[in-house]
């Protein structure tokens, strides 16, 4: 039994940060948006959701479901603002403003005690049906609500992906100026596509709140941006499978670690250990897998009408250059 | 006043960290995440030295930053130049790959406890009559007045320098032009991590030791190279004073909390209103 509560929260968790990198996927990957602002947009959901759903005199106390919709609405609103402001930049500069955003963005959460109790945060928020499942179990449904909602996230990104906007998005990905000069609109696909990943990012801030039933400013430093930036690009990015795979396994060599019976005095070293594992993975993942662990592939028109039999375009396995050698020039 | 003060040596530490930022950004073309974690290795490796082999401060703080040095150039050989054809997406994350590392092997040897270097405090300046700043923080301004003078006249005046100025324009015209890039690029990588280190190390000295030194200060110094303008030395030298003015200076206005959003805002604005920067060194 306590392994299976064990291996759940482990489930729990892993599929969060898969959510979360199926979201970046969408204006990460596909899109090719330098955007490290992740941990700002989920702070953002997640303490909207707090603050609708908390009983008054700190919050609304609307039902759950309005605070999963409102924190979706307000990450939206707030990530339409920064989009608006920010997604002119290129590169570099994107991923400087966006950091920055967030970074402002948990200073703000730390500081504005009047709305979100500070440094303390919020503590024993209630979880979705936690009255009908009894709690031994509950872990087990919980990891259950996740999947199946990264299962809906999952689709959405992959109907997405193959839809002709998730062909314009990658063209705009691999060259700007030629999807410009075929009379697409760049800027407005761009803010579209920054303000749904942002929202999705926002919705999965409630599934945070409900698997730590507490939330603080500290929760939500720079670490989790780059972990599931680190997550999209060992499993492939442009690539919805690999960005669940990806989370999965960083998920597993972080928290599985955790559990290992180690005398008090060395658990330093296995925290030490475990950043030390997840950046060797990173960093020998790019050296002999540019592309991830699952590269990403295409459906091109010909497979979706069937061509392929009688055609002489043959689909390039995995030599293609993707976004992750764009700019070697 | 005191503000002013605290702004300077802010600023003096800032332009230390970011000149090395900057000139692997100019000729590497990536961001380099993990010369934050630089700056930690030069911290404790001066604790190192200091509190454990008990070497005089003065003579730690140069071992370390030779030691921080030949790592710096290390990693880079190990880590950065076998993957420079793959592009700069993949030396970006390598970078952060390497920060974790570095933060990782960092944590296991030295632990969660915070550390001083055990300074004695030293006796304060008068002037005028009133206590302007101590002998450790005139220390520090001193330091990098002479890095930067340093800086300027090796870039000016000696062949390698003009060397690299030329790199940082167009790699290949100044390969064609028979300046050897493979060797000017590990001097840029020395120089950038042994001025990482010893802005580790001032900045040490001015607060304490901890782990979270590398990613809290890397935020503020790409904050500083992008204010500055895209690799322009000069721009970020006059960016980090600017911005350690402001972030200092604030402070009697707003929540001390608040003194690194105000780095940020300035950043904000600076893109939205000057996207070349403060001077006009970014050629793209």
């Amino acid at each position: 039994m306590e392994i299976l509560v064990f291996l759940s929260g482990l489930i729990a968790l892993g599929g969060i940060y898969a959510m979360l990198a199926v979201a970046l996927n969408v204006n990460g990957g596909l899109l090719g948006l330098w955007d490290l602002g992740v941990v700002g947009y989920f702070a953002v959901g997640a303490y909207s959701y707090t603050l609708l759903t908390i009983e008054a005199p700190e919050g609304l106390g609307l039902p759950m479901i309005a605070g999963v919709i409102g924190a979706a609405v307000i990450t939206g609103l707030l990530s339409l603002f920064i989009g608006y402001t920010s997604l002119r930049l290129q590169n570099e500069y994107l991923l400087i403003t966006t950091f920055a955003f967030a970074e402002i963005i948990r200073i703000i959460a730390g500081n504005e005690a009047w709305l979100t109790n500070g440094n303390i945060g919020f503590f024993g928020l209630d979880k979705p049906f936690q009255d009908i499942i009894p709690g031994s179990n509950y872990m087990l449904f919980f990891s259950g609500l996740v999947l199946l909602t990264l299962v809906l996230f999952y689709i959405f990104a992959q109907r997405l992906a193959d839809s002709p906007m998730g062909r314009y998005m990658r063209a705009i990905r691999e060259n700007e100026l030629v999807t410009q000069s075929i009379g697409k609109k760049i800027f407005s696909t761009k803010l579209k596509v920054f303000v749904l990943s942002s929202s999705m990012v926002g919705i999965v801030g409630c599934f945070y709140v409900w698997y730590m039933s507490i939330i603080a400013p500290n929760m939500f430093t720079s670490t989790i941006t780059f972990t599931v930036w680190t997550a999209l690009v060992l499993g492939g990015i442009g690539n919805n499978r690999g960005a669940v795979m990806g989370a999965f396994v960083l998920i597993l060599v972080q928290e599985g670690t955790r559990f290992i019976p180690v005398p008090a005095e060395y658990s330093v070293v296995l925290a030490g250990l475990r950043q030390f594992i997840s950046g060797m993975m990173l960093i020998l993942v790019l050296r002999f897998l540019p592309q991830g662990l699952i590269a990403e592939k295409f459906k091109s028109v010909e497979k979706l009408f069937k061509f392929h039999h009688n055609s002489l375009i043959l689909e390039p396995k995995g030599v293609r250059e993707n976004a992750a050698s764009q700019g070697a020039e | 006043m005191d503000y002013i003060i605290y702004g300077i040596i802010t600023g003096c530490i800032l332009i230390i960290a970011s000149i090395g930022f900057s000139m692997v950004w100019k000729t590497e073309n990536f961001l380099n995440i993990a010369h934050g974690q630089m700056l930690l290795i030069g911290a404790y490796m001066a604790y190192l030295f200091k509190s454990v082999l008990n070497f005089p401060f003065a003579l730690s703080m140069i071992c370390s930053v030779i030691a921080t040095a030949v790592l710096g150039l290390l990693f880079a050989k190990v880590f950065y130049f076998p993957v420079r054809k793959s592009g700069i997406l993949v030396l970006l994350f390598t970078s952060i790959g390497l920060s974790w590392v570095i933060y990782g092997v960092v944590q296991a040897i030295v632990g969660p406890q915070i550390r001083t270097f055990g300074l004695e405090t030293s006796n304060m300046i008068e002037l005028f009559g009133r206590q302007l700043l101590s002998y450790q923080e005139l220390l520090i301004i001193l330091i990098s007045i002479v890095c930067v003078i340093v800086l300027h006249f090796i870039l000016t005046k000696t062949k390698n320098g003009k060397g690299f100025r030329a790199m940082a324009e167009n790699r290949d015209l100044a390969q064609i032009r028979g300046i050897n890039s493979k060797k000017l690029s590990d001097y840029v990588w020395l120089i950038s991590s042994g001025l990482a280190g010893l802005a580790g190390i001032l900045l040490a000295m001015t607060g304490t030791l901890n782990m979270e030194l590398g990613w809290q200060q890397i935020l503020i110094i790409m904050s500083v190279v992008i204010v500055g303008g895209m690799g322009n030395l000069y721009g970020t030298m006059l960016a980090a004073l600017i911005i350690g003015l402001s972030m200092d200076v604030s402070t009697m206005i707003v929540p001390t909390s608040y003194r690194t959003a105000i780095a940020f805002v300035i950043v904000i604005l600076v893109l939205l209103i000057r996207p070349q920067g403060l001077s006009k060194g970014g050629a793209h």
